[in-house]
């Protein structure tokens, strides 16, 4: 008997992967370990994918359940607090510390989403001009495009992020263009 | 006011975009207010140093390559038994269900009902029976014998006499002391369904119990340097003493080797060996670790050798459903398992919480469900062998 979904596997993977990555990366403090336990447990995941309801928040709060807890045994495996479990065999790890984990997890996800939903030309302008102080001539140049260019894209950014990151906040996040905005 | 953790990310991702309504506002402050880790949590979020780790981070994930390596894993057809299984390693993740939330316990021991029909507080729809001793044999030369149908006798084209009678199939080979042993084994193969167990006694003497969903593949007789045979899903082994010739099990890669001793093997998702007398070896991708009594291994890659939980890795050999700490998808694997289901589950499910308890695995479903619902708050439906899991 085959089931029908309401989402596509590869549709709940783009969905949720990053964020899976980052709470796992948050448990276990290893960007190589993190990914392999995400993509265990969805590969689990769609296995025994007929035992879950067919529900947004279910299916999210089972990959996050099941991440966390393979994090654990990996944690255990790895050796990694043996000592700790060895001498508390009962004590896992505060259960509120794991949720404001995943709480991070879900607003960075968000947040990212937001700076990379600006188109790129977009955020390599906000970088230049906002971060390193570049006069809009100056990023003209550099960029091969018109003064009038950078203007609009600015103006552009700015209309993008309203709405989405308070003015007060938005300094705080463009810093992360650093990295990204130019390949 | 709401502790849901994903409502409270929603508001947190309002908060910075500066579009949270009073009332969010008012719910988002208590939020923060009522303790200082959610207070060091809210002003992490706001930190720029933190951020900017966590855009990197974002930054550097290979969604596509991600995504390719996962649909390149073969993948069960879901609904089928078969789907059970092969749950792979990150099935793991039930294994240690954290935070123990209501316990239970109880001891089954009330007779068999034939009530088709059952209504229940918890649990509604027709009843379900137990599974039995059944399995399925298959002879060197292909043919199968069904096991579950009375007594039988065959004779194997090494002579070995093969005979079934009530659950327990036995090998018996007169091999004369100084006969020289087979060069070419013969491979016979007892297969166990959903809702069976099964009892063997191989040539040598080893006596074998294998559950539900498991297969066995081994020689009708052994050879003069190992005794070696092949694990699929769970069993456990009473080994016959004998010096001269190891006896080894592989299961999913993962070989354990032993002299004599009693001990379990569940191979279900991570291969765990759990020895209860003697010591064997476990070996690995050419590692391997010495286990004791009361010492159980999971391979998981790495060998994890740790304390066993003896009476829960032996329950379903002594007829028994002996759960601790576990979570109720695990729970309801076990009972899928045994009583031939396929499950759905309805509502919140609380899966990180964690039951314990144990209960006969001569009853029928409906009164582990009636208990288990009483444990859980759960409520259970019963359609022929589909069970709906309302939270």
């Amino acid at each position: 008997m085959k089931e029908v979904y309401l989402f596509s596997a590869d549709k709940l993977f783009r969905k949720y992967y990053a964020r899976l990555c980052h709470f796992a990366w948050q448990l276990l403090g290893d960007e190589v370990m993190a990914e392999d336990v995400v993509q265990d447990a969805f590969a689990a995941f769609l296995e025994r994918r007929h035992m879950v309801a067919d529900k947004d928040a279910a299916i999210k709060s089972y990959l996050y359940t099941s991440i966390r807890n393979a994090c654990h045994n990996v944690g255990r495996d790895a050796k990694i607090e043996e000592r700790y479990f060895r001498l508390n065999p009962q004590v896992v790890e505060e259960e509120s510390t794991v949720i404001n984990k995943m709480i991070r997890s879900e607003v960075m996800n968000e947040v990212y989403m937001v700076i990379t939903a600006m188109p790129q030309g977009c955020q390599r302008i906000f970088r230049l001009g906002y971060l390193e102080g570049w006069s809009n001539a100056k990023i003209a140049e550099k960029l091969q495009v018109s003064i009038n260019t950078v203007k609009t894209q600015k103006q552009r950014g700015l209309k993008l992020l309203k709405g989405r990151i308070s003015p007060e906040l938005l300094g705080v996040f463009l810093l992360c263009f650093i990295k990204f905005g130019l390949a | 006011m709401s502790t849901n953790p994903y409502h409270i990310a929603d508001l947190i991702s309002k908060y910075l975009s500066g579009t949270l309504t009073v009332q969010e506002e008012e719910v988002l402050e208590q939020w923060v207010a009522a303790n200082g880790e959610n207070r060091a949590a809210f002003e992490a979020i706001q930190s720029d140093t933190q951020a900017r780790l966590d855009m990197d981070f974002f930054a550097r994930l290979d969604m596509e390559q991600a995504w390719e390596k996962i649909s390149r894993r073969p993948v069960k057809e879901a609904g089928t038994g078969r789907a059970l299984r092969h749950l792979g390693i990150a099935a793991a993740a039930v294994i240690f269900l954290a935070a123990v939330g209501v316990g239970w316990w109880w001891y089954g021991t009330t007779p068999k009902t034939d009530t088709p029909e059952v209504a229940t507080a918890n649990v509604t729809g027709n009843d379900v029976m137990p599974g039995s001793q059944q399995g399925i044999l298959k002879l060197s030369d292909g043919r199968t014998i069904d096991l579950s149908t009375g007594a039988n006798a065959v004779k194997e084209r090494d002579g070995t006499t093969i005979t079934t009678t009530g659950g327990e199939l036995t090998y018996i080979n007169r091999q004369q002391p100084d006969e020289t042993a087979p060069t070419q084994l013969l491979y016979n193969e007892l297969r166990v369904p959903k809702a069976g167990m099964y009892n063997l006694t191989l040539s040598d003497g080893t006596s074998v119990w294998l559950n539900a969903m498991s297969e066995l593949r081994f020689p009708t007789r052994f050879g003069n340097t190992e005794r070696k045979v092949f694990l699929k899903g769970e069993a456990y082994f009473e080994v016959a003493p004998d010096a001269s010739r190891p006896f080894k099990v592989e299961a999913n890669g993962t070989v354990v080797e032993v002299l004599g001793t009693h001990f379990n093997i569940n191979s279900y998702n991570a291969v765990t060996t759990t020895v209860v007398e003697g010591s064997v070896k476990v070996i690995h991708a050419e590692k391997s670790e010495l286990l004791k009594p009361g010492q159980q291994a999971r391979v998981t890659g790495d060998i994890v050798v740790e304390p066993a939980d003896m009476r829960k890795a032996i329950a379903w050999k002594n007829g028994d459903f002996y759960f601790r700490s576990d979570g109720i998808v695990d729970i309801m694997q076990q009972l899928a398992r045994w009583y031939d289901l396929s499950v759905v589950y309805v509502g919140d499910v609380p899966y990180h919480k964690g039951y314990n308890g144990n209960i006969s695995r001569d009853v029928n479903l409906s009164e582990v469900l009636d208990i288990l619902g009483f444990a859980t708050r759960a409520t259970f439906k019963i359609e022929e062998r589909k069970v709906t899991v309302q939270f």
